[in-house]
């Protein structure tokens, strides 16, 4: 059997699994909710109302998916790994002849899968709804894809994590602490930086913080690749956007990195 | 007590699995010192012992999941180095201790989902699960099986393969007494097919008369190793007579009669009941005797040692060497 079928029968199981136990539809639809009172509300920092402010509505899924995706990505992935082991099942599966490490890729293959589908679940309704009224398919698509890779960073963190941890009590109380750290205490962090100098900090060193939560990447990457010039120009950061090969690195080393952590550990649980 | 100590090896040719000087630490602690072990094909070996006395570790670095920290242990005759290859892997076939599974999923496609990862034929499925007992809970959730239900699917997923050396951790955990029955019929036929089954248990009345040898494990070592009758035999534990005084008892002549068969006496007050103790080679004569005297006894019943005696005995500190 090809190492493919392996990783393909584990993320299928996978994502069978979340299909069953509710995740993918009651998440899926409290994120449509939240998106479709954006969406008609429009009560982006603009503060107007009603379906036309597609950047001002964009704007405001972008600090939606912020708060909500890597939170998703903590809690649909925290107990990838740990619960095979809690449940007995992952010292089962690491005698059976395969390598271990597909377990681990195939969890990752199928928890992305089910992030992505949960996501397009969740953004189908004001995505429609926007290019209905005649806004482009492309912004929305890029706001797919970059709020499923933040969302991939987030699961590859968890599963990180899980294989280090292997203790579900552990690793809630983990998954909270990353997400309260890169969503709310980071930025609290920076904000209070600046006051305490009065600004006088270089850029390159706030960049530089930047790179250290993926969450603001994932927001500067997003404002680069959605928002048109004169949005950005209002949002002050007309200039300030690290190149967008940087972001993409950043972004993918935050995806990979965690991962071969991952993979190294769970290759050595026999030690 | 010391006795003359024997550790059989298992007969025929390559042994499917043996362990030479194995040893095995964690922080703080030896878990495992110096096994010897080895299993033949058709054979089945109980492991014994208290909990934390290694059983379980034991059978995790027979299967690559820890790695001991001297010692060598072969699958096949060949060497297996700290990770197993994925043929060696398709040697066994594995029942943890606990395992949960997924409860979502139904056993058939829990089963499905197994035979793919451990390469297994799907078309073995259906067969599998008539095997175990478990046709009539195919499309149920695992979520819904009773503990034995899944300790059923366990055993199922663990014959996935057809593999050739069964490590099953506490088995008949969760079974009901037909469940065990059936469960040791399906043992009794793979054994006939060749395969090796080490298993271990603390129901010592079910591997009695089912295993083919069995290894005590205590503290860390193997403290006797080889069939229950000959570890009984070597042991010399006694035969256990028990009676009440007959209409006509009279003490001289029962003293008499036990020194003639050099056995020892109990009497236990609330229950007016005399216990003997003699070695199962005077039993016979020691009867005889006790049943020729006119009336001297009543309420006779005699107790053979098992393996519930030598398992005490040796956990008390009884050594075979």
């Amino acid at each position: 059997m090809s190492t493919l079928t392996i990783l393909l029968t584990i993320a299928q199981k996978e994502f069978v699994d979340h299909l069953r136990n509710g995740w993918i539809i009651a998440v899926g639809i409290a994120f449509a909710a939240f998106s479709l009172l954006i969406t008609f509300a429009g009560f982006g920092f603009t503060g107007a109302v009603g379906i036309g402010q597609e950047q001002s509505t964009l704007f405001s899924l972008i600090s939606l998916v912020i708060y909500l995706v890597p939170l998703l990505g903590l809690l649909l992935s925290y107990d990838g790994i740990a619960g095979e082991y809690e449940r007995g099942t992952l010292d089962l599966l690491r005698s059976y002849p395969f390598k271990t490490i597909l377990l681990l890729y195939g969890k990752w293959l199928g928890l992305f899968i089910v992030l992505t589908t949960t996501l397009i679940v969740g953004l189908t309704a004001p995505a429609a709804i926007s290019i209905y009224s005649g806004h482009t398919v492309q912004a929305w698509s890029l706001l797919l894809i970059t709020s499923v890779w933040i969302g991939t960073v987030f699961i590859s963190i968890a599963i990180m994590f899980s294989v280090l941890i292997l203790d579900r009590g552990k690793l809630i109380a983990i998954a909270i602490g990353i997400w309260l750290l890169f969503v709310v205490l980071f930025d609290l962090g920076i904000i209070g930086i600046l006051v305490s100098t009065e600004g006088d900090v270089p850029v390159n060193l706030v960049n530089l913080l930047f790179y250290l939560n993926p969450t603001a990447l994932y927001r500067l990457l997003s404002i680069d690749l959605i928002m048109d010039k004169a949005m950005i120009q209002q949002l002050g950061l007309l200039g300030q956007i690290p190149p967008t090969p940087a972001l993409f690195a950043a972004m993918t080393a935050w995806t990979i990195i965690p991962t071969l952590i991952a993979g190294w550990r769970i290759h050595h649980l026999t030690k | 007590m010391s006795l003359s100590h024997t550790v059989p090896e298992a007969e025929g040719a390559t042994p499917i699995l043996s362990l030479s000087k194995v040893h095995k630490n964690f922080p703080g602690k030896t878990v495992l010192k110096s096994i010897d072990l080895s299993i033949a094909a058709g054979q089945l070996v109980a492991l014994v012992g208290n909990n934390g006395q290694g059983k379980t570790t034991l059978m995790k670095l027979i299967l690559g999941l820890l790695v001991p920290d001297t010692g060598e242990i072969r699958i096949n005759g060949e060497i297996a180095t700290s990770s197993r290859t994925t043929d060696q892997k398709a040697t066994f076939g594995y029942l943890p201790e606990t395992t949960a599974f997924y409860p979502n999923l139904t056993g058939q496609e829990t089963l499905h989902y197994l035979s793919s990862l451990k390469q297994a034929a799907p078309s073995r499925i259906n067969e599998i699960f008539a095997i175990v007992g478990l046709e009539h809970a195919v499309k149920y959730r695992v979520k819904t099986y009773s503990k034995g239900m899944k300790q059923r699917l366990g055993l199922a997923q663990a014959l996935l393969g057809n593999p050739k050396l069964l490590l099953l951790d506490e088995p008949t955990n969760g079974l009901d007494p037909s469940g065990i029955h059936e469960f040791y019929q399906i043992l009794g036929r793979l054994k006939s097919e060749g395969v090796a089954i080490l298993m271990s248990s603390h129901l010592l009345a079910e591997i009695e008369s089912r295993s083919d040898a069995l290894a005590l494990l205590k503290d860390g070592v193997i403290s006797a190793h080889g069939s229950v009758d000959k570890l009984i035999g070597t042991a010399q534990l006694p035969s256990t007579i028990k009676f009440q005084k007959g209409p006509h008892f009279n003490a001289q002549t029962l003293d008499q009669i036990l020194h003639q068969h050099t056995a020892e006496k109990t009497y236990i007050e609330h229950t007016q009941t005399f216990v003997l103790r003699c070695q199962p080679a005077h039993k016979q004569a020691l009867l005889l005797a006790l049943l020729s005297a006119n009336n001297l006894i009543t309420k006779l019943t005699v107790n053979d040692p098992g393996l519930e005696q030598l398992f005490l005995q040796l956990n008390s500190g009884l050594k075979i060497t």
